[in-house]
């Protein structure tokens, strides 16, 4: 389904007169770009896989992977409260899959099924020590928010989404700091 | 982004006020932005020693370098700049005018006027235009997807049964692919060099056509056919007639530089088989004393 929602505000930023700093040829450390230190998420996900908190790219793979199947039940099960464990609190694409949660929890709808099919999922290298890209090819499809009853309420359209999730690695597991569309 | 526009930003982040309570995924991330690559124009602007966003003049001297968006990859590493699927695939499914990849980071270090780094390489943005990256070329996968194209492929040829290319009317006549020496079959590599670089390619097979000559064809299809009885590509004819059957195959590719791992090529090349000519005889009963 159409977004319902207005653009207010455009911004632009780049790296472009990012702040000089030594470059490394050790492994997850591409970039002197400055961020904030990591940041804990308040409650980290106990049940993120082995795999999935190791600070290698294959771990953020992994850790990427992991959001997507924890989405889609939080979506269809429905269940709130377990994508926010996986974000820092600026994500704001993942406060936006938390609150759909929250809500399909607190109106009894939930998705008919798997709102998210992943096709392929690739580190895109590392951005700074503690930060890495991740490229998902995903398919949203086109799934329909339900309610007990089986009626419909809104159904969404199928859409191939190619985006660049940026993880922080917190020193326990990698969070989510942003997820946008790659164009 | 699109290439040819004016870009003057690597990330836009767009913020969208409050509506009516929606879910779609797709939508939610749109909330967070959109990360565009850096065009061909932006590039152009660096190589001419232009502000790489603004065009502006910038009276600074910059060093530029390029690796494959991939992990462990960066400018001035001892370790080979490899290439990952998340490069190809960063740009996969974009027109020439978009970039077609692979996704490559781009760095540069501000030099003083003796030419020295003043610092270090700052990641400044992706691009999926390597082969014009200012600094060093990096081999871009529009180059790659012509010297697949160009592959001398192989023309697969039916091998029918019954043996000698004829057969009756409503006998089951089978159909298998059979390859000839020259060109390329699915798994022969082909090995040529761009910007210096060995680049073997590897085609794959899609799919087969089978074309029967009467009107009729079966596929795309992945199997290759086979002799009786075995063989799970038969046709019968309806009426006797000389047929002229052909096999087509649709190749995908894979590829792979200076002996890195295969990658799969983000495109596909049908070639029509040889033509085979197939007569189809009609049986009559006759009944035989003795």
């Amino acid at each position: 389904m159409a977004v319902p929602l207005a653009a207010s505000m455009l911004l632009a930023a780049c790296g472009g007169d990012a702040k000089p700093g030594a470059s490394s040829s050790s492994t997850l450390t591409s970039s002197p770009t400055t961020t904030a230190p990591p940041t804990a998420s308040p409650s980290t996900d106990p049940n993120i896989p082995v795999a999935a908190r190791a600070h290698t790219p294959a771990g953020a793979e992994a850790f990427v992977r992991y959001f997507f199947e924890r989405l889609n039940v939080a979506w269809t099960a429905p269940s709130a409260g377990i994508l926010s464990p996986l974000c820092q609190p600026s994500a704001i694409a993942c406060a936006a899959n938390e609150k759909t949660a929250t809500r399909l929890v607190s109106e009894g709808h939930r998705y008919d099924g798997n709102p998210v099919t992943v096709k392929v999922i690739a580190a895109l290298g590392s951005t700074s020590t503690n930060r890495i890209a991740v490229l998902a090819n995903v398919v949203q499809e086109r799934r329909s928010e339900i309610d007990a009853t089986g009626k419909t309420y809104v159904t969404d359209d199928r859409k191939d989404l190619r985006l660049n999730f940026e993880l922080l690695y917190t020193g326990q597991a990698w969070s989510v700091a942003s997820t946008k569309i790659m164009k | 982004m699109r290439g040819g526009k004016a870009a003057t930003a690597c990330i836009a982040l767009l913020v969208f006020s409050a509506g009516p309570a929606a879910a779609d995924y797709g939508g939610e991330v749109a909330q967070e932005g959109v990360q565009t690559s850096v065009t061909n124009a932006g590039l152009d602007r660096a190589k001419h020693g232009l502000d790489i966003w603004t065009g502006a003049a910038d009276k600074r001297t910059f060093a530029y370098a390029s690796v494959y968006a991939c992990p462990y990859n960066n400018p001035g590493g001892s370790a080979k700049d490899v290439l990952c699927a998340g490069a190809i695939q960063g740009c996969a499914g974009n027109t020439p005018e978009q970039g077609q990849g692979p996704l490559v980071r781009l760095y540069r270090r501000e030099l003083d006027a003796s030419g020295n780094p003043m610092g270090g390489w700052m990641d400044i943005c992706t691009s999926c235009f390597p082969d014009l990256v200012p600094g060093k070329p990096v081999l871009g996968l529009g180059q790659i997807l012509a010297a697949f194209h160009n592959t001398p492929w192989a023309k697969p040829t039916a091998h029918i049964q019954p043996k000698g290319n004829v057969t009756l009317v409503t006998l089951a006549t089978y159909f298998e692919v059979n390859w000839p020496t020259a060109g390329f079959q699915p798994g022969e590599i082909d090995t040529v060099t761009l910007l210096g670089t060995p680049v073997r390619i590897r085609p794959t097979v899609q799919g087969y056509t089978y074309v029967f000559g009467d009107g009729t064809n079966f596929g795309p299809t992945p199997s290759a056919g086979g002799a009786y009885p075995d063989g799970d590509i038969t046709h019968v004819y309806a009426k006797a007639g000389i047929y002229t059957t052909h096999i087509d195959i649709t190749y995908g590719g894979e590829f792979s530089i200076a002996g890195g791992a295969w990658l799969p090529i983000p495109d596909s090349v049908t070639v029509a088989g040889s033509l085979q000519p197939l007569t189809v005889k009609t049986a009559n009963a006759r009944l035989v004393t003795g």
